[in-house]
C-alpha cells in the first residue's frame, strides 16, 4: 500500500489502464492521491493571505515610506518566481517530506541540511511565540477595536484595548498556543477537521475585503473616515491629519529607486510560507507535475490578490496618507488619534457601513492569524520528527498516543518552547535586540539555494532520474543551478535588508547577528556532537542517508 | 549481529541492486528483504515503426532510437514498472483483454524476478557472500514463489521459520489483512490470524526470534495509511490526507502473545518508524522505491544480552 505512488488509478478487481496509458494490475496503493487544489490551500494557509494584506501598509510605511508599494510587490513578486522555481524543482527531483533538510542533506551534507533545518525550526519556535502575541494583539485587539468602533460597540472597543496590555497578550497568547496544543493532542483527523472548518470563513473574509476595496471610492471613504473619527475618535479628519503630519516634520517623499531596492526583500516577505507544500512533499500526487504548477498557482493567486487590493488600497486611503499616520504614531505624543495602528483590515472596515461584512473580515483576519499558529506548529513536529527519526533527536520525541494518534511529546516539546518565547517577547527586551526574525529563516532559505546549485553535479543519480524539465540546460548549464544561483542572490538581497532595516525584521545590533549566527552555529555543533555519541554507540550517523553504490 | 532489513521495493530495478550491495555498505551479516517486490504497472512502448511513443510519469516521449529505448526502458525500470513494446493496436487490445493483461503482468514479473535471482545469485559469493532471505507481500502474485526458492544464495520465506546467524530464527508471511484492493495475498483477519499462528508456533525461542510479517500490527504508529471514500480517492483536508490505522489485529494478537525480539514489517510506505508493542521492537522502514531510494533499517543485536542494541531506520 502506498500514498507515494503517482499511477493515479482507481482500485477494483481488474487490471486497468489509466489516463496516463499505463497498464495496472491489481494492486494496493492505486488510488486517486491528493493533489493541486490541496497543496494550493495548504500554501495559502502558510503565507497567511488576509494577516500579510493588512500589514503590507503599516510595514511599508514603517520601514520605507519613500518606496513605491505597487512596485515593490510586483519586483519582488518576479524575483519570487525564482524561489517558487527553485523549491518546486528541487520538490519534483526530491518528492519527499522536509524540504530544506532533505534538499540540503541528500544534495550537499547531512550536517549542512540539519544546520539549515534546525534554523528553519527555530525560526518557526520563535514565529509561533510571536504570532500568538500577534493574535492577540492584532487578530483581536484590532479586530475588537476595529469593529467596536465601526459598529459604536463601547464594550467592543474596550476589549480592544484591553488585551494590548502586557498581561492580557501573555495569558490570551498562553491560551492561543494551549488551544492549538488541545487539537493537535486530538490528533490528525480533528486537526484537519478544525484548519477545513477555518479556512473557509478566513478567505471569505479576505475576498470580502477585496469586494469592499472594489467598490469604495476615494471621496467615500474620505467622508466616511471624516465621519468616523468625528463621531468616535478624536476628532480630526483626514486633512488634518495631514496636516499635523506636515507641521510634525512630515515632507511627503517621492519614490526613490534606492527605496525600492531595500524594499523589495518585503515584496518577498509577504510570501514566505507558498512553498511550504515542500515540507509534505511526500504525500502529494503525482509530484512533478503538482508540486511545480500548484506552487506557481499559489504565487500567482497571492500576487493578484495583493496587487489588486494594494492598489485599491493605496488609490482610496493614498500612500502620503498612511505615511503621515505612521509617521505621527512614531514621531509624537499624541500620534495621529487612530484607535489603532494603520492596518488595511481597519481602513475597509471604516469603508463599510456593514455590521455582517465587518465581522467578517474581522474574523478572517483573526483566522489567518490562528491558523498560521497550526500550520508552524505542525511544520515544527515533522522537523522534530524527522530528526528522531534521523537519531538526532532521542527516539522518545516520536512517541505518538495510541489512542489519539497525537504526537505528544513533539508536542508538548514545542508548546513549552513557544510558551517560553511568548513570555520572553512579552515580559523583557530580548527579542527587541536580538531576535531578528527573518534573518533567521532566511539563512535557511539561502543555504537552500546551494542544493539547487549543486544538485547535477553532487547527485547526478538524482538529477537524471527527475522529470525532463528539471534536466533542462540553458547554454549548457542546468536550468535548475540557475535558478538556485537567481535564490541564492534573492535571499543575499533579503539577508542585507533584513540586517539594514531594523522595521523590516527586527533588531540589526551585533547582538542580534551573534543570535542569529549562533543558532545555526549551535546546529552544526549538535550535529557533530550528537554524531560524536551515535557513533560510541555504533551508530555512524553519516551512513544514514548516504546513497547504497547501486551497481 | 547485524541485519540489513528492507521491504516493499515493488519491482525497483535500482533498489533491488542497492539492497544486494546494502551488506557490504553498511557491514551487516544478513540480508532480509520483506514483501512487496514486485511492480505495479507496464508503461506500454507504442511502436508504429518510424518512432516509440511513451507517457512515463506524466511526460510524453517521442523514441527514435534505440538507445533512446533502452534508456527510458530502464528508467522506467528503476522506478519498478515494467515495459511492453507493442503496436498501436495490440495496446488497444490489452486495453479490452483483462486475463491477456493479467498473463502479460505475469510474464514480466516473472521475468524480472528471475533476473534478480541470477543477480543475486552471482554477485552473493566471496567476501560478498551473506545469508539473504527473500519473501513475498500481499501484492506479490504466487507465481514469484517457486523462482525465489529456486534461488541458490536467497532463502524463500513464506509459512516457514529458517535459522538465521547466531543461532537466530526467523519466522515469515507475507499475506495481509483484507485491503481495498483486493491484491493477491489479502486475506481476512481470522485466516490471517491462522496463518500467523501456524508460522509463530515453530519457533523454538520468541525472544530471539524475529517475526517477518508484512502486515504491522493494527494502531501501532507504523500502521497508519490514508483514509479512502467509496471512489478510493484519498480523504483530504487542509492539513492534509487523512490517515487512519490500517494494521492487523491478528498480527498485533501474535506479536503480544509470543513476544519475539523483533517485528519486521512494511506495507505501509509512509509510515516509518520503530515501536515496540510490549517488549517486541517492531519496524517499518517506509519505501520510496518509484525514487530509487532503498529505505531500510540497520539492525544491530546483541548476541549475549539477547535484545537489540539499535535499530536505525536508512535511507540509501
Amino acid at each position: 500500500m502506498t500514498t507515494s505512488d503517482s499511477s493515479g488509478a482507481v482500485g477494483g478487481d481488474k487490471a486497468q489502464t489509466s489516463a496516463g496509458g499505463l497498464f495496472l494490475r491489481r494492486s494496493s496503493g492505486l488510488v486517486r492521491e491528493f493533489g493541486g487544489k490541496d497543496v494550493f490551500v495548504f500554501n495559502t494557509i502558510g503565507y497567511a493571505l488576509g494577516l500579510v494584506l493588512a500589514v503590507v501598509p503599516l510595514l511599508m510605511a514603517g520601514a520605507v515610506p519613500e518606496a513605491n508599494v505597487l512596485l515593490t510587490v510586483a519586483i519582488g513578486t518576479v524575483l519570487t518566481v525564482a524561489n517558487a522555481l527553485t523549491y518546486a524543482y528541487m520538490a519534483a527531483a526530491m518528492p519527499r517530506s522536509g524540504g530544506e533538510y532533505v534538499y540540503l542533506g541528500r544534495v550537499v551534507h547531512p550536517a549542512v541540511g540539519f544546520t539549515a533545518s534546525w534554523g528553519f525550526t527555530w525560526s518557526q519556535l520563535l514565529g509561533l511565540g510571536l504570532y500568538a502575541s500577534f493574535t492577540v494583539n492584532f487578530g483581536i485587539g484590532v479586530a475588537f477595536l476595529t469593529l467596536g468602533n465601526v459598529l459604536d460597540s463601547t464594550g467592543l472597543v474596550s476589549l480592544g484595548e484591553d488585551v494590548g496590555g502586557k498581561w492580557p497578550t501573555f495569558l490570551l497568547g498562553t491560551v492561543m498556543i494551549v488551544m492549538v496544543l488541545v487539537v493537535l493532542s486530538l490528533g490528525p483527523r480533528i486537526v484537519r477537521r478544525v484548519l477545513n472548518v477555518l479556512f473557509v470563513p478566513a478567505i471569505v473574509g479576505s475576498i470580502v475585503t477585496l469586494l469592499v476595496l472594489l467598490t469604495t471610492s476615494r471621496d467615500e471613504f474620505v467622508s466616511r473616515f471624516n465621519t468616523f473619527m468625528a463621531d468616535r475618535a478624536d476628532g480630526q479628519t483626514y486633512d488634518s491629519i495631514m496636516t499635523a503630519a506636515s507641521d510634525a516634520g512630515y515632507a511627503s517623499a517621492s519614490s526613490t529607486f534606492s527605496a525600492l531596492l531595500l524594499a523589495i526583500p518585503i515584496g518577498y516577505y509577504i510570501y514566505i510560507g507558498f512553498t511550504y507544500s515542500t515540507y509534505i512533499g511526500g504525500e502529494v500526487k503525482e509530484p512533478a507535475k503538482t508540486q511545480p504548477r500548484m506552487i506557481a498557482l499559489t504565487l500567482a493567486f497571492a500576487a493578484a490578490m495583493y496587487l489588486v487590493c494594494l492598489w485599491r488600497f493605496y488609490d482610496i486611503v493614498d500612500r502620503d496618507f498612511v505615511n503621515a499616520v505612521v509617521f505621527l504614531n512614531d514621531n509624537t505624543d499624541s500620534g495621529a488619534g487612530l484607535p489603532v495602528d494603520p492596518v488595511l483590515n481597519f481602513f475597509t472596515g471604516i469603508m463599510t457601513g456593514s455590521t455582517v461584512l465587518n465581522v467578517l473580515m474581522a474574523l478572517s483576519f483573526f483566522l489567518w492569524n490562528f491558523l498560521l499558529l497550526f500550520v508552524i506548529a505542525m511544520v515544527c513536529t515533522r522537523n522534530l520528527f524527522a530528526w528522531s527519526i534521523d537519531r538526532l533527536l532521542p527516539q522518545a520525541v516520536t512517541k505518538v498516543d495510541r489512542r489519539f494518534h497525537a504526537p505528544w511529546v513533539a508536542t508538548i516539546i514545542i508548546i513549552v518552547a513557544a510558551e517560553i518565547l511568548l513570555a520572553l517577547y512579552v515580559f523583557t527586551t530580548i527579542f527587541e535586540n536580538v531576535s531578528n526574525y527573518i534573518a533567521i529563516f532566511s539563512i535557511a532559505f539561502w543555504l537552500a539555494s546551494f542544493a539547487a546549485i549543486l544538485l547535477p553535479y553532487r547527485r547526478p543519480d538524482i538529477f537524471l532520474s527527475a522529470p525532463d524539465y528539471v534536466q533542462r540546460r540553458i547554454g549548457g548549464v542546468p536550468l535548475i543551478s540557475l535558478l538556485g544561483g537567481a535564490n541564492l542572490a534573492l535571499f543575499t538581497l533579503v539577508l542585507y535588508s533584513a540586517f539594514k532595516l531594523p522595521a523590516f525584521s527586527g533588531p540589526t545590533g551585533t547582538a542580534a547577528v551573534i543570535f542569529v549566527i549562533g543558532i545555526y552555529v549551535v546546529g552544526a555543533a549538535l550535529y557533530f556532537v550528537v554524531k560524536a555519541i551515535q557513533k560510541r554507540r555504533g551508530i555512524d550517523l553519516s551512513m544514514l542517508n548516504r546513497e547504497i553504490p547501486p551497481e | 549481529m547485524r541485519i540489513f532489513y528492507a521491504s516493499d521495493i515493488h519491482g525497483s530495478d535500482r533498489c533491488f541492486k542497492k539492497f544486494l550491495n546494502a551488506a557490504a555498505f553498511y557491514k551487516a551479516d544478513a540480508l532480509v528483504l520483506g514483501g512487496d517486490i514486485t511492480g505495479k504497472a507496464i508503461v506500454p512502448l507504442i511502436d508504429s515503426g518510424k518512432e516509440v511513443r511513451a507517457t512515463f510519469l506524466g511526460t510524453d516521449y517521442v523514441l527514435t532510437s534505440e538507445e533512446e529505448i533502452t534508456a527510458l526502458s530502464q528508467r522506467i525500470a528503476d522506478t519498478g514498472y515494467y515495459v511492453h513494446r507493442c503496436s498501436p493496436e495490440d495496446a488497444a487490445a490489452f486495453r479490452e483483454d483483462d486475463a491477456a493483461l493479467q498473463r502479460m503482468f505475469v510474464t514480466r514479473i516473472v521475468e524480472r524476478i528471475e533476473r534478480w535471482m541470477a543477480r543475486a545469485d552471482e554477485r552473493l559469493t566471496g567476501d560478498a557472500a551473506v545469508p539473504c532471505f527473500i519473501n513475498a507481500g500481499n501484492d506479490d502474485p504466487p507465481d514469484i514463489d517457486e523462482v525465489i526458492d529456486a534461488a541458490e544464495r536467497v532463502t524463500f520465506l513464506e509459512g516457514r521459520v529458517v535459522p538465521m546467524p547466531a543461532g537466530l530464527e526467523l519466522a515469515s508471511c507475507g499475506y495481509a489483512n483484507r485491503t481495498p484492493w483486493n491484491c493477491p495475498r489479502d486475506v481476512e483477519e481470522p485466516e490471517l490470524a491462522q496463518r500467523l499462528d501456524a508460522v509463530a508456533s515453530q519457533v523454538s525461542d520468541p525472544s530471539w526470534a524475529l517475526f517477518n510479517f508484512h502486515c504491522p500490527p493494527y494502531d501501532s504508529q507504523i500502521d497508519a495509511g490514508p483514509k479512502l471514500d467509496d471512489d478510493f480517492r484519498l480523504r483530504q483536508t487542509a492539513g492534509g490526507v487523512e490517515m487512519q490505522p490500517v494494521g492487523s489485529t491478528a498480527c498485533r494478537d501474535v506479536i503480544e502473545r509470543y513476544q519475539p525480539l523483533m517485528g519486521l514489517h512494511g506495507h505501509l510506505h509512509e509510515s516509518r518508524g520503530t515501536v515496540k508493542v510490549g517488549r517486541t521492537v517492531c519496524v517499518n522502514p517506509g519505501s520510496e522505491y518509484t525514487e530509487g531510494v532503498l529505505r531500510g533499517a540497520v539492525i544491530d543485536l546483541h548476541e549475549r544480552k539477547r535484545k537489540v542494541k539499535n535499530c536505525v531506520l536508512t535511507t540509501g
